[in-house]
């Protein structure tokens, strides 16, 4: 699906869902489901929120489908080029924020478990 | 929970989304909802309500980024519209009824002072009701009228002369029991009356001007106005807009 939208920078911020959805797909293609589960180690996330949002992130050229289960019953889908540049882009612009937090003394806390 | 019923209130919820996501993506989503009950060895109940939350807000979301169609848009603004209507009919009666209030705390205390023995004449002219300024107060007036409807005594005047409402109002609050009535003796004069008959067969009536209150009700038809042209407005963005249609399958 083509897209104005080609810089990575364009596509930023990005929004905790996107960002959780792209990261999952990072090291490979997988199912909804599989998406889900790992998203959600950083955001909340339902199956309406997944798939409403891996619409748009398809729409915009982020991800593609890559094909079905063998029961075709699970769609997978991969991050494109661009969706990785993206994704690169975030993560900087994260660090970027992370690094201005640390120089203005804020330390990450220990959460216990 | 069994997986059967599960599914089957999940996919009732899939109702909240458009019909073309569900078209979509309807199998994908009950396939992650199988999955999430199968990995799940109790706590279905909680799983459920999460999956129904979650499509109560992204189903709306859904719906909201989906343009409207013509019909469901002439629906929404029709049903906004009876609503605000039905809310600017309501506000408009309390209002009216406000500049009752203090009309009938008028005519209960002349009742109550007549009742102890009070002449009529301790109403004395005092105000003129077609002054600008008795107008655009909250002032009360209060007047005492005989059987025939002529006035025998009054706290204020209009143009000098007692007021005097048409004879014709007094039988016909004696048959129809309405005590509250709305006087216009001029253009720019309108009045909220209350007139409660005596036993002896005269009449008590004490009166406000409905000036404050009709300003009142133009401030809230602007309100209502701005309201309803802000959701019609609203309708025609959710109409007119244009989105991407959602991914085709492969």
């Amino acid at each position: 699906m083509s897209t104005a939208r080609t810089s990575p920078e364009d596509h930023l911020p990005l929004t905790p869902a996107v960002f959780a959805i792209l990261l999952a797909l990072a090291d490979g293609e997988k199912h909804g489901y599989a998406i889900m589960q790992e998203a959600r180690e950083h955001v909340s996330m339902g199956p309406g929120t997944l798939y409403g949002t891996l619409d748009r992130l398809l729409t915009s050229g982020l991800v593609v489908e890559t094909g079905l289960s063998e029961d075709e019953r699970r769609r997978y889908y991969r991050v494109t080029q661009l969706g990785r540049r993206v994704l690169t882009a975030e993560t900087a612009r994260l660090q970027r924020a992370v690094a201005m937090a640390q120089d203005k003394g804020i330390r990450p806390v220990e959460v216990k478990a | 929970m069994k997986l059967d019923r599960f599914l089957r209130v999940y996919a009732l919820s899939l109702c909240l989304y458009p019909k073309a996501f569900r078209e979509r993506y309807r199998e994908q989503l009950l396939d992650a909802a199988r999955q999430a009950h199968d990995e799940r060895q109790s706590g279905h109940g909680r799983l459920l309500l999460v999956h129904l939350r979650d499509s109560l807000g992204s189903g709306l979301w859904e719906r909201i980024s989906t343009p409207l169609r013509p019909l469901h848009a002439v629906l929404l603004s029709g049903a906004a519209t009876l609503v605000l209507l039905v809310m600017a009919v309501t506000a408009q009666q309390i209002v009216r009824r406000q500049a009752d209030v203090r009309p009938r705390q008028a005519v209960a205390s002349i009742v109550a002072r007549l009742g102890q023995g009070a002449d009529e004449h301790m109403l004395q002219p005092r105000e003129e009701i077609s002054d600008l300024d008795w107008l655009r107060s909250d002032h009360t007036f209060a007047a005492i009228y005989n059987p025939a409807g002529e006035p025998i005594a009054a706290s204020a005047t209009l143009h000098g002369a007692f007021p005097h409402p048409p004879g014709a109002i007094f039988p016909r609050i004696r048959q129809t029991g309405r005590t509250v009535i709305t006087w216009q003796p001029e253009n720019r004069v309108r009045l909220a009356l209350t007139v409660r008959p005596l036993p002896n067969g005269n009449y008590v009536v004490a009166g406000q001007s409905l000036l404050p209150f009709e300003r009142r009700e133009g401030a809230l038809r602007l309100s209502f106005a701005i309201a309803w042209g802000l959701v019609l407005c609203a309708a025609g963005g959710l109409f007119f807009r244009r989105s991407a249609p959602y991914a085709p399958l492969r």
